[in-house]
């Protein structure tokens, strides 16, 4: 095969391929249009009032002299603020963790079960992130109850207790997002509570949130 | 044997109200679904023609406004109930094409000293693209009860008298991807005033659950939609996960001895195996999980929520119940069908609990059907369920068991 024909060759090969892509490339864009993400709307801002309801699943600890106890638990919070900058939303928080039946380490022989809640509310500040990945930090006072098989509630006097949610929320509509996360809860005890000096709560949340 | 025909009167003002009121819908756990229905509506059937009104007709009567009407219940168990039942249905807004809005409200006193009082909400904010569901209900009730365990002997059945007040409120928000809805939901259960036959306790009963108890939480909700119908589809998926937090013990607001952290979950799917007599497969496959201290009235219990008809539903209670319905419907001629159903479940969590053959629930069954709204494809339904354990259940209700 002539050097002259080989290059035709190639330049015919070339034609097709470039009228391939074209092609593909005119059939794909409605579809390329299609996949892309829809457009941010308005709504679609972190401005304006917040609120954030969530729900999670966790281990909850409970700490007393003897050691730590821990056991399945659930966890609940309801924010409701205002975003005082762009992605930063100033706001209260209340939440609380409880569980049940769980085996406090003790010296005797037999653990007493106990079940115990926690309640807290402070105010809280939230990041919002590129890609809608958020940040919510929020300590405040809080409450410790425990009952234990006898059945006396015993309730400690307020302290300190803290909140810390780390999450993705994606957009569902109107102003609407669902998220989901990473929360940690800690409430402290002045004084032993039924016997616990601190518990904390590590878990998976779940989020509906309006912004 | 024993029979029972449950919810017999409140079945016949169900059905009553739905016929009378075209804006009140079979509510389940999706709470919108407003395309589905009409999809129901174009299907098969025509609506104008169905429920004998002109567009003009339609234009001048929607069917909305106050309806009131008698309800009467006869369950060999719970005895003779009487009461009466009213929904008062509109429309928020200005768009005729919304869909309705409606607040209903029954009351029931029955010869066995039992009383019910339930409100009902079903609110479009059509502008907000959301629904506020909700159930209110106030008991001064007493039930059958055999503790917790999937194996307990007929023996430690003892009375259980109780009162209570229960709200279970949903904000349903229609999301932008097609046929999903997400929202939280909120419920309170404030229950006093709980005696117990002697000798007491009986077996697994937690003494501490029958101290008066309120419990406050807070969950959320995931569905997904695409059934063609709501009373009745003929295809379609539903999916539904749901987990709440439901602790007691508020600090000052004694008495708190329960709590519970509950699960939802439920995939169903209709399929229309062939065209003709609108024969339809449905299956449920479903799971209700609780954690905690658990007070008796939220136990799982097969025979609850249509699972497993053939059950008594509080027969037998314990923290998990998961397990698959399936059933066969068919639509003969005209008005008329039949079904035949199935059910197993695996029933758990009691410490002692023990998975054999023998403590599955399971049922089968069968059933009649006449279609009397073909709008919505809506039927009376009788069926027949069998327990395996010598109860059968006749259960005579308006719309299908799921």
């Amino acid at each position: 095969m002539s050097a002259r024909r080989q290059h035709t060759t190639r330049v015919r090969r070339l034609l097709a391929t470039l009228g391939a892509c074209g092609w593909l490339a005119l059939r794909s864009a409605p579809l390329l249009a299609q996949a892309a993400p829809p457009p941010i709307t308005n709504d679609e801002r972190h401005s304006g009032v917040y609120v954030r309801m969530s729900v999670g699943i966790g281990s909850m600890h409970l700490n007393n002299e003897f050691g730590t106890a821990s056991a399945l638990g659930g966890s609940s919070s309801f924010a409701l603020g205002y975003f005082i900058l762009p992605n930063l939303a100033l706001s209260i928080d209340v939440f609380g963790t409880n569980t049940y039946k769980v085996s406090l380490p003790t010296d005797a022989d037999d653990a007493p079960d106990v079940d115990a809640r926690t309640l807290a509310l402070g105010p809280s500040l939230t990041y919002y992130l590129p890609l809608n990945f958020y940040l919510s930090v929020g300590p405040g006072i809080g409450w410790i109850l425990v009952r234990g098989e006898s059945g006396e509630p015993h309730l400690n006097d307020a302290a300190f207790a803290l909140d810390v949610i780390g999450g993705k929320e994606w957009w569902i509509g109107g102003s609407w997002a669902l998220g989901a996360g990473v929360q940690l809860v800690y409430s402290d005890s002045d004084a032993t509570v039924g016997g616990i000096e601190h518990t904390w709560s590590l878990g998976v949340l779940f989020t509906v949130t309006k912004n | 044997m024993i029979c029972t025909s449950r919810r017999l009167g409140v079945v016949l003002g169900t059905l009553a109200i739905l016929s009378a009121a075209p804006s009140v819908r079979a509510q389940d756990g999706s709470g919108l679904g407003s395309s589905a229905e009409k999809q129901a509506k174009l299907e098969h059937f025509d609506d104008s023609k169905a429920s004998g009104r002109t567009e003009e007709a339609a234009d001048e009567d929607d069917g909305r406004g106050l309806i009131m009407l008698p309800v009467v219940v006869v369950d060999p168990l719970l005895g003779l109930g009487l009461g009466a039942a009213g929904v008062y249905s509109f429309l928020l807004g200005d768009d005729p094409d919304a869909r309705g809005s409606y607040i209903s409200a029954s009351a029931l006193v029955t010869t066995n000293k039992q009383f019910r009082l339930a409100l009902t909400h079903d609110i479009d904010v059509a502008e907000e693209h959301l629904v506020l569901r909700g159930r209110l209900q106030l008991k001064v009730f007493s039930e059958d009860y055999w503790g917790i365990g999937n194996d307990t002997p007929d023996e430690d059945q003892r009375n259980l008298s109780y009162s209570s007040i229960d709200y279970l409120g949903r904000i349903n928000i229609a999301t932008k991807y097609e046929y999903w809805f997400v929202g939280p939901l909120v419920r309170f259960l404030f229950t006093w005033n709980s005696r117990l036959e002697a000798p007491y306790p009986p077996p697994e009963l937690a003494a501490d659950q029958l101290n008066d108890f309120l419990m406050v939480g807070l969950g959320l909700s995931l569905v997904y939609d695409s059934r063609d119908g709501l009373t009745n589809p003929y295809s379609g998926w539903y999916f539904a996960v749901e987990l709440i937090n439901l602790p007691s013990g508020i600090p000052k607001i004694p008495p708190s001895t329960v709590g519970t952290i509950a699960g939802i979950f439920e995939l169903r799917n209709y399929w229309k195996p062939w065209t003709h007599r609108d024969q339809v497969l449905a299956t449920r496959l479903h799971g209700d999980f609780s954690y905690g201290r658990v007070p008796f009235s939220m136990l799982p219990s097969p025979g609850r929520d249509d699972k497993l008809r053939g059950h008594l539903d509080g027969r037998r209670r314990d923290y998990n119940l998961a397990g698959i319905d399936i059933e066969y419907r068919v639509r003969w001629w005209g008005p008329i069908g039949s079904t035949f159903f199935a059910g197993w479940s695996v029933l758990f969590g009691e410490k002692g609990d023990r998975i054999t053959w023998e403590t599955m629930p399971k049922s089968v069954g069968a059933g009649l059907r006449y279609m009397v709204q073909k709008a919505d494809r809506l039927n009376l339904r009788l069926d027949f369920g069998y327990d395996f354990h010598g109860f059968t259940a006749v259960i005579f209700e308006a719309g299908e068991a799921f």
